[in-house]
C-alpha cells in the first residue's frame, strides 16, 4: 500500500517535470486532473515554468519531506506545545499540536500556491475577497461546530459572540489576503524585470543581427563573389605564366578593394575618388576580357572635388560590363563622362554593348541608386537609361551642383 | 584514337588556365578548337564534331546551355561555371561532371578520369539536367532579331525575318533568301545564330538555316543526307548528318 502510493507520487512528479520541460498537447480523454494540470502549465509563460521546474527538481521525493515539510511540522509542533503550556485550560498537547499544523501547512500551502500562481492573484482582485468571505464563513461554521458539540444553542451562541467571529474571520481573511497579495505583487515585479531584460536582450540581438545583415548585403552587392573569384582566378593564372602584368593586375584590385571599403563608410565620395575607384575596376574587367572591353574615362579637373553618393558609378558601370559588353558577341567600349551643364552635374555611362532590353531599366540595382537619390536630394536628382545612338546604352546620372555642400555637411 | 576536344570559355586568362591544365593532367587529349562564345563554339563543334566540349556557362551568343542543348548527346559536355548555388545543386542532383572557375586541377584530374571511363560510352541525355539549369541560372537572353539591314546597291533594305525563307553562308557573306529577291550581308551565319528564334529558323546545316515554314519536304540523298525542298523557291537544301534527327518520323 504505502509502496504503491509513493510509486504513485513518484510517476505524478516525474510525469509534471517532464511536462514542465516540454509541454505536450492536450490529450483528449486524459483525466480531469491531467487535464486541469496540463492546461495550468501551458497557461504558465516561459519563464515561470522555469521557475517551477526548478523548484520541483529542488524538493523532489525525500528531498522535500526532508527539507521543507517535516522541519515545518518540527517548528509547528513546538508552536503547539507552547500554546499548551501557555492555555492549558484550552488546549490539550495533541489539540495544540494539531490546530498549529493545520493552520500552518495549510497556510504554507497557500503562499507556495500564490508564488507559483501569482499572475491570477494580481489579474483577479476578487481573490483576495474571495478570501475574506471563506474565512468568515469558516468561522462561523466552526464556532456553530463547537457549539453544536458542547450542547449549547446555536441562534443564542451566535448572537452571543457573532460578532467576535465575525471580526476574527473578517481579520484572518485580511491577513490572508494581504500576505498573498504582497508575495504576488513582489513576485510580479520579479517576473516583469526578468522578462523585460530578457525582451531587451533579444532586441539588442535582432538590431545587431540587422546591422551585419544590412552591411554584408551591402558588401555583397559591391564586390561580387563572383567577381573575386574570377578575378583572382585571373591572376592566378599570369602568375603560373610569369607574365608582368599580374602585379598591375593585382594593384588594381586592390585599389579597387581600398576604394570600396572607404565609400561603404561614406555617404558621399568626391568624383576624383569615384573616377579612380570606377577605373580600377575596369583594368581588372579589360585584363579578364582581353581585347572585348576598350574604356575611357573623362573627368574635368574642375569637376574632380564635387562630390556625389558613393557606391552609385560603380553600380551603373557594372551594369554596362554585364548588360552591355559581356552579351555583346564582339564586346564593346565603355565611356564614363562628367560634365557641367547649367546647374546640374551629369555623370555618364556608355557602352556600345548589347543594348536595352525590355525590362532592363528595372534592375535592382537601378532601383536602389533610384531611391537613394530620391532620399538625399529628393526630386532634384535622377538617373535615366536610355539606348544610345550607336545601339548600346547611355546611363546618366543628373545631380543638383547647389546641394553639394549641404549633402558633405 | 585520341579523344578530340572542343573548349569555350570567353575570359582569355580563364581559357588558357585550362588549356594548361589539360595539356598538364591529360595530354593524350587533342584540343580541336579554343572558342571565345557561344556561336563559336558551335560553329566548331559541326566543323570537328569532338568527342567532349568544355563549355562556359555564361558566354556570349549562345549559352554554354544552349551549346549543349544543340550537341544533343553527341559529345561528353563538362560545363565550367562560376559559383553559383543553384547550378551546383543542379549539378550535384545529375551525373554531368563540372568544373568551377577558377578551375582547380585536382577538380580537373577527377573529372579527366571519369571522361577517360565514359569515353566509349554513349554520352549522358543531357535535356533533364539543362531543363533544371534553365530555371535556375540567370542566362543573358539575346534578344531576337526583328530586322535585317542589307546593303543593296546605294539602298539600305530592311528585311522582316519572318519573310526569309533562308539563311546560306557564301564564304564572307551570309546570303538572305527571300521568295522573290535575296540580299548578302556580312554578318557570319553563325553570328545570327542566337539572335533568331530557334524554334522558327532551323539550322539544317554547318552553313544553312531554313525557315521552317517554308518547308515543303525533306527526302534522302544518301545514307548520310538528307536534302530540303522549298514551297516557295526552286533551290535544294542539304541537311548535313549532325541535323538529320530533326527530320526522324
Amino acid at each position: 500500500m504505502w509502496q504503491r502510493l509513493r510509486d504513485a507520487n513518484r510517476r505524478f512528479e516525474d510525469e509534471t517535470i517532464a511536462w514542465l520541460r516540454n509541454p505536450p498537447a492536450l490529450e483528449p480523454g486524459a483525466s480531469r486532473l491531467r487535464c486541469r494540470l496540463l492546461k495550468s502549465i501551458h497557461e504558465m509563460s516561459e519563464f515561470e515554468r522555469r521557475e517551477l521546474l526548478a523548484f520541483l527538481l529542488k524538493y523532489r521525493g525525500w528531498n522535500g519531506w526532508k527539507r521543507l515539510i517535516l522541519p515545518s511540522v518540527f517548528v509547528l509542533s513546538i508552536v503547539g506545545l507552547n500554546l499548551h503550556f501557555w492555555l492549558p485550560a484550552k488546549f490539550s498537547i495533541l489539540e495544540g499540536m494539531l490546530l498549529c499544523n493545520v493552520l500552518g501547512l495549510s497556510f504554507g500551502l497557500g503562499v507556495l500556491g500564490a508564488w507559483f500562481n501569482y499572475r491570477k492573484i494580481q489579474r483577479n482582485w476578487y481573490t483576495s475577497f474571495k478570501f475574506v468571505v471563506m474565512a468568515t464563513l469558516g468561522a462561523f461554521v466552526g464556532a456553530s461546530m463547537v457549539a453544536l458539540v458542547d450542547g449549547r444553542p446555536i441562534i443564542e451562541t451566535m448572537i452571543r459572540i457573532g460578532r467576535w467571529v465575525a471580526l476574527a474571520g473578517v481579520t484572518t481573511g485580511l491577513l490572508h489576503a494581504l500576505v498573498l497579495g504582497l508575495i504576488g505583487r513582489v513576485r510580479a515585479r520579479a517576473f516583469e524585470l526578468e522578462n523585460a531584460s530578457l525582451q531587451a536582450a533579444a532586441e539588442r540581438e535582432r538590431l545587431a543581427r540587422q546591422l551585419s545583415e544590412s552591411q554584408l548585403r551591402l558588401l555583397e552587392a559591391q564586390i561580387e563573389p563572383h567577381f573575386l573569384f574570377n578575378t583572382l582566378g585571373a591572376v592566378q593564372q599570369l602568375a603560373e605564366q610569369g607574365a608582368p602584368k599580374a602585379a598591375a593586375l593585382t594593384a588594381s584590385l586592390i585599389q579597387f578593394l581600398r576604394g570600396s571599403l572607404t565609400q561603404m563608410r561614406n555617404e558621399m565620395v568626391s568624383l576624383a575618388e569615384d573616377f579612380a575607384r570606377v577605373e580600377a575596376y575596369l583594368q581588372v574587367m579589360q585584363v579578364r576580357m582581353g581585347e572585348r572591353l576598350r574604356f575611357e574615362l573623362q573627368l574635368p579637373a574642375e569637376l574632380a572635388a564635387r562630390q556625389l553618393p558613393s557606391m552609385m558609378l560603380l553600380t551603373l558601370v557594372e551594369n554596362a560590363i554585364k548588360h552591355g559588353i559581356e552579351p555583346a558577341l564582339r564586346g564593346g567600349r565603355i565611356d564614363v563622362v562628367a560634365r557641367q551643364e547649367a546647374e546640374m552635374l551629369l555623370v555618364e555611362v556608355r557602352d556600345s554593348g548589347a543594348g536595352l532590353k525590355e525590362g532592363g531599366a528595372s534592375g535592382v540595382g537601378l532601383a536602389n541608386v533610384r531611391e537613394r537619390l530620391a532620399l538625399i536630394y529628393g526630386g532634384e536628382a535622377a538617373v535615366s537609361l536610355e539606348e544610345n545612338e550607336t545601339g548600346g546604352c547611355l546611363a546618366r546620372l543628373q545631380l543638383p551642383l547647389a546641394h553639394k555642400e549641404e549633402a558633405r555637411a | 584514337m585520341n579523344p578530340r576536344v572542343l573548349i569555350a570559355e570567353d575570359e582569355p586568362l580563364m581559357r588558357e588556365r585550362l588549356l594548361n591544365l589539360l595539356a598538364e593532367h591529360w595530354p593524350e587529349a587533342e584540343v580541336v578548337a579554343v572558342a571565345e562564345n557561344g556561336v563559336d563554339a558551335w560553329d566548331a563543334y559541326l566543323e570537328h564534331e569532338p568527342a567532349v566540349a568544355f563549355l562556359d556557362i555564361r558566354m556570349p551568343g549562345l549559352s554554354g546551355l544552349e551549346v549543349a542543348e544543340r550537341i544533343a548527346g553527341r559529345a561528353h559536355v563538362v560545363f565550367v561555371t562560376a559559383y553559383d548555388q543553384y547550378a551546383v545543386a543542379a549539378f550535384e542532383a545529375g551525373a554531368v561532371d563540372y568544373l568551377l572557375k577558377p578551375v582547380e586541377a585536382e577538380r580537373l584530374v577527377r573529372a579527366v578520369a571519369r571522361l577517360q571511363q565514359k569515353m566509349t560510352a554513349q554520352p549522358d541525355d543531357l535535356a533533364e539536367l539543362l531543363g533544371r539549369l534553365k530555371a535556375v541560372v540567370p542566362v543573358p537572353q539575346v534578344e531576337r532579331m526583328k530586322w535585317i539591314k542589307a546593303t543593296v546597291g546605294k539602298q539600305i533594305k530592311l528585311i522582316n525575318v519572318e519573310e526569309v525563307l533562308f539563311f546560306q553562308s557564301d564564304t564572307k557573306y551570309t546570303r538572305v533568301v527571300l521568295p522573290d529577291s535575296e540580299a548578302l550581308i556580312r554578318t557570319p551565319l553563325k553570328d545570327l545564330l542566337g539572335g533568331l528564334d530557334p524554334e522558327q529558323f532551323w539550322q539544317i546545316h554547318r552553313g544553312t538555316m531554313v525557315n521552317v515554314n517554308a518547308i515543303a519536304a525533306a527526302e534522302r540523298v544518301d545514307a548520310e543526307r538528307l536534302q530540303i525542298i522549298l514551297k516557295a523557291h526552286p533551290e535544294k537544301l542539304i541537311v548535313s548528318r549532325a541535323f538529320t534527327h530533326l527530320f526522324k518520323a
